[in-house]
């Protein structure tokens, strides 16, 4: 209970967010360096190939220097850096410098970038301009605001992916686990083959199960003390799952980085209903 | 005052997100404006999830005329537990499966029998092709052609299909 009472305080939920999100990061900016071969001229992330799709506004504004091989190394070592400091230190003088640099290299890469993201990426980027915001004005009350903003991005995220679930007859009807488990993609052979073998009331209850928790999700900030915790947990086990079993690596810190926000968020809820 | 316009950009923000799921007409108009792609879908693997995998092979012509056989170039990370921590080639694949996904998006809804050459004009195939032909090749290799293979899954429900096939272009 006493660690709980931690989280209703800013400055702590901020160190826990933004080490989180660091590890993301830096995990992140390795994966690319390890890959940085892919941004030459003979690579996936050819520059030269990319920029012919890129609008012809923002081509001009792109300066080459930044989008080549050599920039985009740059931008991803210093971005490891960043990463380092802020996990080491995550509230200092120099932390508002340091997202701003985050946030702006995250949006050019964006532009670099318009294929191989995915939704940790815009998560990431959306909890690092909410953390910029809030260490630009440094007020108690932006602060509050900004990690309120991270916990609904987090809690939408959820709600939306179990109803837009629930639209589907093949997500009602317990297929889709099977047949996301069946590919080589995001599956798993001996998953895939257990629920071919198994009642098809087993996939349902699977695919249940994930609909209603992430549909219910938004509960997680009404519920007292330590039931909203389930859905913690939960979302904790589903981000693991996915990283393990579907190869979702990136989704479970960034997604994780959010939590801490989300229990300030209840707490503060659950504070001013008395 | 600041905290009024900083709360309501956070509630416009959680407004345009939900306007941007694809069940709602105005995610096309939020997407095309989106340039830094903050406006996020949220809907993960619904409401229609990808049940298939995609497969990309290549071969090359060489200066005789041989042709060699085609080789796979994975798309897909070995399931290990490291992976679950570091996965550099996950950014490498998923550009791919990118790409694959959008050859096939343009040849069902854009590409129709009188303008099928206009397929190789799309940045998709170029980038692959580019790709393809920057692989380390056979010595005397002088065209390179590639194919796009949908298969569907471990226990096949379906039979593979061929997306395309790609002509032999020069190296």
């Amino acid at each position: 209970m006493n660690i709980l009472l931690k989280f209703s305080e800013a400055p702590f939920v901020y160190a826990c967010v933004i080490r989180l999100l660091c590890i993301a990061l830096f995990l992140t900016a390795l994966e690319y360096v390890m890959i940085i071969g892919q941004f030459g001229d003979d690579g996936i992330y050819s520059w030269k190939m990319i920029k012919l799709r890129t609008a012809r506004g923002v081509r001009k504004l792109s300066p080459d220097m930044l989008f080549n091989k050599p920039g985009v190394l740059t931008i991803m070592l210093l971005r490891i850096c960043c990463s380092i400091y802020l996990f080491i230190d995550p509230i200092s003088p120099v932390t508002v410098y340091i997202l701003a640099f985050v946030v702006a290299s995250s949006l050019l890469l964006t532009v670099r970038n318009p294929i191989g993201g995915d939704g940790a990426d815009q998560m990431s980027a959306i909890v690092s301009i909410a953390l910029l915001i809030a260490f630009i004005f440094r007020d108690p009350k932006i602060a509050a605001v900004s990690l309120y903003f991270i916990a609904a991005q987090s809690i939408l995220s959820y709600v939306i992916a179990g109803a837009a679930k629930m639209l589907s007859k093949k997500w009602r009807s317990g297929a889709a686990v099977f047949q996301i488990m069946n590919t080589e993609s995001y599956g798993s052979e001996r998953i895939a083959l257990y629920l071919q073998r198994s009642s098809p009331a087993v996939s349902a209850v699977l695919s249940w199960n994930v609909m209603l928790v992430e549909a219910l999700f938004f509960t997680v900030v009404i519920l007292p003390y330590p039931y909203f915790f389930i859905f913690l947990a939960w979302g904790l086990f589903f981000h693991f799952y996915n990283a393990v079993i579907m190869g979702l690596n990136n989704f479970f810190w960034v997604f994780l980085s959010t939590y801490p926000a989300i229990v300030y968020a209840n707490i503060a809820l659950h504070h001013y209903l008395g | 005052m600041i905290l009024f316009f900083i709360s309501a950009f956070y509630i416009g923000w959680l407004i345009v997100t939900c306007a941007n799921q694809p069940i709602f007409k105005s995610h096309k108009w939020i997407n095309r404006y989106d340039l830094f792609r903050l406006v996020p879908v949220w809907t993960f693997f619904a409401p229609n999830p990808g049940v298939s995998d995609f497969n990309l092979l290549s071969r090359v012509k060489l200066d005789d005329g041989t042709v060699t056989t085609f080789e796979e170039i994975p798309l897909r990370s070995k399931k290990e537990l490291s992976v679950a921590l570091f996965n550099p080639e996950r950014r490498l694949q998923k550009a791919l499966n990118d790409h694959a996904r959008t050859i096939l998006m343009q040849i069902d809804t854009e590409i129709t029998e009188e303008n099928k050459e206009n397929i190789k004009l799309t940045f998709s195939y170029i980038s692959v092709l580019n790709y393809c032909a920057k692989l380390p090749l056979a010595p005397r290799a002088y065209a390179v052609q590639f194919i796009i293979l949908e298969s569907f899954g471990y226990q096949e429900l379906m039979e593979p299909r061929l997306i395309l096939n790609s002509d032999f272009h020069r190296i």
